[in-house]
């Protein structure tokens, strides 16, 4: 295990400054560069305006110095301004990162208040109408892509009954649709997990003998069924995390949630280098995370999925 | 405006020499004027006034004002003036710095917190706003602009000649300025008694053209220095009628209505003081069809371009108000002249390339009718519009073939064209954020194919498009300006005169252009230059999509025209 | 010792295993059902397949007609009705399966290769290269493929080379995780120690003995990466990172399809569902192929 984890964090750190240099060099070994965002090219011809914006940038010193200053600010903590537009880009990731905040954990909550109780009756009613719908829905949440299931909801509640609003971030109706489109995934696989989970939990023994103790039915199930089987559950959040993540740029696109998956998206597609160059970084350090904590959690749930033997 | 059950239009008459295009747009602002009078925020003698100035009779009016009358007697009053709340407004794109000076392109919020010096009115003619009045030497070298006396910025600090003289030294320096291309060469000063003085080296009876666009607005140069390249995001300066308060890319951009400013004395403006509303916000809506939804489900107020397949779905709304026409835009395409091997510097193969092109089509399918086929280079409602230009340029892929094998390209055995060997089949860029250039070019692919010419269609980002255009076999854009001769001054040269060919007469009616002396040259030369733009074509116009304004009828004075850019937010009030 | 046995074979239990997913399939509804979608999935996809990539008939999913625009299906000869330039759905949605399959197919191929090798490599020969190729297996294979692949696009460009570059850049890892694991416990067999004893070079042992034994693992994997590969391309394809118009994917189909929702829902929703029954049968497969050979396999 500590051999694991140690292999784990070195190749992390390699990890983490190798894309940083493959970001770096390969979005300026792309075509273009931020100028054509700063100034019209079809209102200024002239050569001398392009040329003076790069030296005030900075953008026309050498590659390798660029990337050293770059890294050196950015690992102090000030990685500068963003170039299209002078805002620190501290700021900006300051309130987009809240913005995903807050649209990641709507998702997570969602996910935890609908899958678990859903699970939990599935797998207490087993094998009725209940049981089989859920699953259903649980294997088509798993199917259907987001970015239809999305399309579709919008179409539904947004276009033809005019319920939520079809996109944007200015309250908590802006937050449903999303939310829900973000958590689908996650919902579905959750519910089956616990599903399965509490359905193994209540074939065992000490059910019965609780049962027989006069424990009442949602006492059994609900407490202590059900801390039993946590323990997988508890193993899936990082996965989960980690592909709410992913998932999150999507959806934010989609629904115009200016998060950070969002200006991950633009600043690529725009090549805003710094912005860019940030954004990446910083998620590979949280993906890397999630997926230690998904490995560990793995591990700890299921001894037979453990790395073939020692050494 | 509907009163009573009855559709109220204005005059049609002969003699009034408007278009059928103008002639909605015409009837808009009529009605807006009658709804300002139902509403009384104008009394029967503004009405009067204002509807002589849009070109309506004494009796037409008075006939227009009859019904109405009669109608605000037995209908409620409309609702009264209300002060404060927030106006939100949908923007077609994301948002770029403020600042007038260096920008990617110019946003709605320049006109809350900047002003113009001069501006152009409903009918494009230039009137005072800053400069309160100016006087021109009679050898047409010197202006002499007379600066509202005792202007400020919003931090306070004074606005004078001497500011307004250094702004336009930054807007006309190359190396400062985006838009210098359109300066004159010059000197600015400042003048005795508060004014500023232009000597050019050569009279220029277009440069009120260039002083009332939204990259000559005025803004406090000493905080643009302090901030450096964080001005127009962090913070911004100017002397309009409200501040900025949030800049966030991708969310909105907030401005709130500043109270000590002096107010403004554009003419055409009703609000001379202090603005109405609290605050503005912007959101930006990218996806086309999100604009329409936002309007109907009342996230926001107002909205500018939904697509074309909801525009008659938003007429049909009791609560919005629509208005529609075209824009001061083109879309084009442009082969590459300097490319020889593909004949595009043959006139001929250039005609064939237009005629294959179904113009209407594109307007009714890509736009849903929002949209006007241009045979010329501006569209017909621009006010020096040459309608000669509508004899070529036609749909008649007849003539295109006949053209084509005239000039040398005969249909091979796979079906493309082909001379000495080489096909004619030829990549065209296009700019993604301009998504319906796409779409334009799509239905142009199988129109080419069908006269033979092989088209394929590669659709790059800003920062892919814009470095590899000036190589491209052909490329497309849509340009958007206030001052659309200029424009074409530009992109007659754009991306290289040897990617355009030098047209030596459309060369001399573009001086004829830049050195008219008054608004009768101008319109010679403005004429000229369409007249051989649609006979030579040293880029295809193709159509100019309508711009689409729809506001809630809980919001009032807010009025797009079809000669500037973005409305002014003076007047703007909001029920609640 | 008989020269009859020159190198000790081993009868594979994979064949029975086989026998026996078949059976399994014929019977049980759901996996039958999801065996005839995706056998349908290969049908429309070859055929579209097809018509992108033979000139002649790329025509069929191209022709416009800027008049009969938006129709519905069952219009005008059109089975599934036009979008909005007045072309066929139908057959664009043949188009676009076609690409799908062709950019699954594709993808997976590589990964496979790449991943069995680098996974038997690791698992057989343990040490170093193990601890290297492992620890790289480790951080790769759950990278959210989607942040990979804008990254890698925003590098090489918007288009279907780059997606299918990204896609293969992280699904090797799950081959190769799984062979690692699976090599790593057949190496102990007898047979192999006495391939050993024989002489036998390693590669060979890897070829004909190692490799054949994780067939069935990789074909259950194989199953549910066509159906990642098919959704990371639509997905990319619908925030513009993928596929390009006119190219006829199903996610930029959708990306399409989304300012028509109010005048016409079914551009936007044939290319949806047609993805969606895709992924759903693919998964069904894999989920009754590993039922039969492998629950330890279990996918979240």
């Amino acid at each position: 295990m500590r051999n694991f984890v140690l292999r784990r964090l070195t190749f992390s750190i390699f990890l983490v400054f190798l894309s940083s240099i493959v970001v770096f060099f390969g979005m300026r070994a792309a075509p273009g560069d931020v100028t054509t965002q700063l100034v019209n090219p079809a209102n200024s011809y002239s050569a001398y305006l392009v040329p003076n914006l790069k030296h005030i940038l900075g953008l026309d010193k050498p590659l390798l110095s660029q990337y050293f200053s770059f890294m050196g600010n950015t690992l102090r903590g000030h990685p500068g301004i963003s170039l299209i537009n002078g805002d620190p880009i501290s700021r900006i990731i300051g309130s987009a990162g809240l913005e995903t905040l807050k649209l990641g954990g709507a998702a997570f909550i969602l996910t935890l208040v609908t899958a678990i109780p859903l699970g939990i009756l599935a797998a207490r009613r087993h094998n009725s109408l209940l049981d089989q719908g859920t699953t259903f829905v649980a294997v088509l949440g798993m199917g259907i892509p987001n970015f239809f299931l999305a399309v579709l909801l919008i179409s539904l509640f947004s276009i033809h009954l005019r319920w939520l609003p079809a996109a944007g971030s200015s309250g908590i109706r802006f937050l449903i649709l999303p939310a829900f489109v973000l958590s689908a995934e996650a919902i579905a696989i959750t519910l089956r997990l616990v599903r399965s989970s509490v359905l193994e939990q209540l074939s065992r023994d000490y059910v019965r003998s609780l049962r027989a103790r006069g424990l009442p039915e949602w006492r059994v199930v609900g407490v202590h069924a059900f801390r039993n089987a946590l323990p997988p559950v508890f193993a899936l959040i990082g996965t989960l995390a980690r592909n709410l993540l992913a998932y999150t740029m999507i959806v934010e696109v989609i629904f115009r949630w200016p998060g950070l998956g969002y200006q991950l998206v633009q600043s690529i597609l725009e090549r805003y280098y710094t912005l860019a160059q940030v954004l990446a970084l910083m998620l590979t350090v949280l993906v890397i995370f999630f997926n230690l904590l998904a490995d560990l959690g793995q591990q700890f749930a299921d001894p037979r999925v453990r790395e073939g033997g020692r050494g | 405006m509907r009163l009573a059950g009855r559709r109220i239009s204005g005059p049609k008459g002969p003699g009034l020499g408007r278009r059928r295009e103008s002639l909605s747009a015409h009837d808009d602002h009529v009605e807006g004027l009658l709804e300002q009078y139902v509403e009384q925020s104008i009394d029967r003698r503004q009405f009067f006034k204002r509807a002589g100035a849009l070109g309506l009779s004494m009796s037409a009016a008075s006939a227009l004002l009859a019904p109405v009358a009669s109608a605000a007697r037995r209908v409620p009053a409309a609702a009264a003036l209300t002060r404060g709340g927030t106006f939100i407004e949908g923007y077609d794109r994301d948002f770029t710095k403020m600042d007038s000076a260096q920008s990617g392109w110019a946003d709605p919020g320049y006109y809350a917190l900047y002003e113009f010096t001069m501006i152009r009115d409903v009918k494009g003619k230039i009137v005072p706003a800053m400069a309160e009045s100016w006087t021109i030497s009679p050898d047409g070298k010197t202006w002499t602009l007379h600066i509202r006396k005792g202007l400020k910025f919003q931090s306070g600090a004074p606005c004078t000649a001497k500011d307004v003289a250094e702004n336009f030294n930054v807007f006309r320096g190359p190396k400062t300025g985006q838009n210098a291309i359109f300066w004159p060469p010059m000197t600015v000063s400042e003048g005795p008694n508060n004014t500023v003085v232009l000597k050019l080296k050569k009279p220029d009876a277009a440069l009120p053209e260039t002083l009332a666009t939204e990259y000559s607005m005025i803004e406090n140069l000493a905080m643009r220095k302090t901030l450096g390249a964080k001005y127009g995001a962090t913070g911004a300066d100017g002397t309009g009628p409200f501040k900025l308060t949030e800049f966030t890319p991708g969310k909105q951009v907030r401005v709130t209505r500043w109270d000590a400013y002096p107010g403004s004395n554009i003419p055409f403006l009703q609000n001379h003081g202090k603005a109405y509303v609290n605050e503005v916000r912007w959101v930006p809506i990218t996806q086309a069809s999100g604009r329409a939804n936002e309007m109907e489900s009342g996230t926001v107020h107002a909205v500018k371009n939904p697509a074309g397949q909801d525009v008659g779905r938003l007429k049909g709304d009791s609560n919005l108000v629509v208005q529609e026409w075209p824009a001061i835009a083109n879309s084009f395409m442009s082969p590459n002249w300097g490319l020889k091997t593909l004949g595009f510097n043959d006139i001929r193969v250039r005609q064939a390339l237009s005629h294959a092109i179904d113009r209407v089509g594109i307007a009714k399918s890509v736009f849903f009718g929002h949209a006007v086929p241009t045979y010329g280079p501006i569209a017909p409602n621009f006010k020096w519009y040459n309608h000669a230009v509508e004899q070529y340029n036609q749909f008649d892929p007849g003539k295109a073939a006949k053209l084509l094998d005239q000039a040398g390209w005969v249909k091979g055995s796979s079906g493309i064209r082909e001379k000495n060997g080489q096909k004619l089949s030829f990549t065209h860029l296009d700019w993604a954020a301009q998504a319906q250039g796409k779409l334009i070019m799509e239905a142009i692919v199988p129109m080419m194919k069908n006269i033979g010419v092989e088209m394929t269609v590669k659709s790059l980002e800003s920062a892919a498009f814009f470095p590899a255009y000036p190589k491209s076999q052909s490329f497309g854009y849509e340009w958007l300006w206030s001052a659309p001769v200029d424009v074409l001054v530009i992109f007659n040269v754009i991306p290289s005169p040897a990617y355009n060919g030098g047209l030596k007469d459309l060369k001399a009616a573009f001086t004829q252009w830049q050195t008219a002396k008054n608004d009768k040259q101008l319109q010679a030369a403005a004429q000229k230059v369409q007249l051989i733009w649609a006979a030579k074509l040293p880029k295809i116009p193709i159509v100019t999509r309508n711009d689409i304004w729809v506001h809630s009828k809980k919001v009032h004075g807010w009025n797009p025209t079809q000669t500037m850019l973005y409305p002014l937010y003076n007047d703007v009030w909001v029920e609640h | 010792m008989s020269t009859a046995l020159a190198e000790p074979m081993e009868v594979t239990p994979e064949a029975n295993r086989l026998a026996d997913a078949f059976a399994l399939v014929r019977r049980s509804k759901l996996a039958l059902l999801g065996g005839v979608i995706t056998l349908l999935f290969f049908g429309v996809g070859t055929v579209g397949a097809a018509i992108v990539l033979v000139p002649s008939l790329q025509h069929l999913y191209l022709d416009q007609n800027l008049i009969d625009t938006l129709k519905p299906p069952l219009t005008g000869g059109h089975l599934l009705g036009t979008d909005n330039l007045g072309r066929d759905l139908a057959w664009r949605v043949a188009a676009g399966t076609g690409i799908s399959l062709l950019v699954g197919v594709a993808v997976t191929a590589l990964s496979v290769v790449v991943g069995m090798t680098l996974g038997a490599v690791s698992g057989y020969f343990r040490g170093a290269i193990d601890w290297l190729i492992s620890g790289l297996i480790d951080l790769t294979w759950g990278f959210p493929l989607l942040l990979l692949a804008v990254i890698v696009v925003g590098i090489l460009q918007p288009g279907l080379t780059s997606v299918i570059v990204a896609v293969a850049v992280v699904n090797w890892a799950g081959f190769a995780r799984i062979i690692r694991a699976e090599t790593m416990s057949l190496r102990e067999r007898e047979f192999v120690e006495a391939a050993r004893a024989l002489g036998v070079p390693h590669w060979r042992i890897i070829l004909r003995h190692v490799i054949p034994n994780t067939v069935g693992s990789t074909l259950i994997m194989s199953s549910y990466y066509v159906a990642y590969t098919v959704i990371a391309e639509a997905g990319l394809s619908f925030i513009g990172m993928g596929a390009q118009a006119p190219t006829p994917s199903l996610g930029v189909m959708i990306f399409s399809g989304r300012d028509y929702l109010y005048v016409d829902a079914w551009m936007a929703i044939v290319p949806g569902v047609a993805i969606a029954l895709i992924v759903l049968g693919l998964n069904t497969l894999g989920d009754s192929l590993r039922d039969v050979f492998d629950p330890r396999l279990r996918r979240f």
